[in-house]
């Protein structure tokens, strides 16, 4: 499975990485904000996307509904990893399509059940490492 | 509100003033220096005056006491003989609000202590409300992210304070009033911290690795207390964190806005939470 990481901010990109090894998913991207990961889905396939929704250039619901459009990427898997606690804001990416919804801050239950959910045929145990 | 007075046990001067407080019905509690004892100093401290005994090196331990006090917002007053040129001036830069001669009236060191007060109490109405989401936010961000568990030192509202830190991180926040919440920290406390959260992650803590780790601990706890406040008066946006560092920056506030100040304590050092936002 390969995973694309788009957040603006390197500690969670190094700390979603840290769990989804942990996880035994090492093969994993990075985009830095919505529009990298546009640019990047553009010429690229991956099976997940974990995307923050407060980036610049783009943020992440900008980029989930683009992402939704595009018969390309329409059915691209999106976990949504965020701050913003809102119900409004959870109601408008679960609106937009994303198949979950992570509030900041995680642990790796929450990232597992998300993933589990998504891809149910997938088995992930995790190993003893700190996340 | 109390007067912690520091000094040798037996400083006449000390001694002396410590009287005259009590004439005027001043609270006071006292912290030796002799023994390396640092002032308790909390939310019901109006000042700390430190008393010259002319054995000690004065300035080194205004610099401990107000690396003590960092983000309290308590006024520190140093009593000092004009023993050598620049002495006052030394003490000024080693981080004292004002200094007072030796010989002076005991009135005008309680006068400096008033001036220099920069904190006022909190309403209790605004403590709940407004303040006690983002404690919320801190507390679960701090336990989850770095398995920290943070105390509140104090509470205050800054009047004149100039708040001092290391490394800050500075969100806006859009609500019917642009207003903007600031995390502050002194540099080990912010490393440290940082080494929490990314341990078995990555070995690299260089300075950008930290601002960055920081201005997340900002992003998620300003999205945690939005969620919180949702709905109610308080409500915002936010824009994404920036960050200030550089030792002793100074951030201000902006001007008629009550800015709010959480200082908290943790094992791994202190830290303080700015709030600038209207209703």
């Amino acid at each position: 499975m390969k995973v694309l990481i788009a957040d603006d901010s390197s500690t969670i990109r190094m700390i979603l990485k840290g769990l989804l090894k942990q996880l035994q998913i090492t093969d994993t991207a990075e985009a830095t904000d919505g529009k990298t990961a546009l640019d990047f889905l553009s010429k690229n396939t991956v099976d997940l996307l974990l995307l923050d929704v407060h980036m610049p250039n783009m943020d992440g619901l900008s980029c989930l509904e683009a992402l939704k459009k595009s018969p390309a990427t329409a059915r691209l898997p999106v976990i949504i990893i965020s701050s913003d606690t809102t119900p409004a804001q959870i109601e408008s990416a679960q609106s937009l399509g994303a198949s979950a919804y992570i509030k900041k801050p995680f642990r790796i239950e929450g990232l597992r059940e998300a993933i589990s959910a998504a891809f149910p045929e997938l088995k992930l145990s995790a190993t003893q490492e700190k996340g | 509100m109390e007067i912690c007075l520091v000094g040798s046990a037996n400083t006449e001067r000390l001694v002396e003033f410590e009287r005259f407080a009590r004439s005027e019905n001043r609270g006071v509690c006292l912290a030796v220096i002799d023994g390396g004892q640092l002032p308790n100093v909390g939310e019901k401290t109006a000042g700390v005056v430190i008393f010259d005994d002319g054995k000690s090196s004065l300035a080194e331990c205004v610099a401990k006491i107000r690396e003590h006090t960092r983000y309290l917002g308590v006024p520190l007053i140093a009593v000092a003989a004009r023993t050598e040129k620049d002495a006052h001036a030394r003490l000024l830069a080693a981080g004292v609000s004002a200094v007072c001669d030796y010989d002076c009236e005991n009135e005008q060191i309680l006068k400096k202590i008033q001036e220099h007060c920069n904190a006022e109490p909190v309403l209790d109405e605004i403590r709940k409300r407004l303040l006690g989401p983002f404690t919320s936010a801190t507390t679960i961000t701090m336990r989850e992210m770095a398995g920290l568990e943070v105390g509140v030192r104090s509470v205050y509202q800054k009047t004149r304070y100039k708040m001092f830190g290391d490394i800050s991180a500075v969100i806006g926040l859009m609500a019917r009033t642009e207003g903007v919440m600031v995390i502050s920290f002194p540099d080990h406390t912010a490393l440290a911290i940082t080494a929490r959260i990314l341990a078995g992650v990555t070995d690299d803590l260089s300075s950008d690795v930290v601002r960055d780790c920081i201005g997340e601990i900002a992003n998620v706890i300003a999205g945690q207390a939005r969620g919180i406040l949702s709905n109610t008066p308080y409500q915002f946006a936010m824009s994404t964190p920036t960050i200030v560092s550089g030792a002793g920056h100074e951030i201000r506030h902006k001007p008629g806005m009550p800015c709010l100040v959480t200082a908290y304590t943790t094992e791994l050092g202190d830290f303080a939470l700015q709030l600038c936002l209207g209703s």
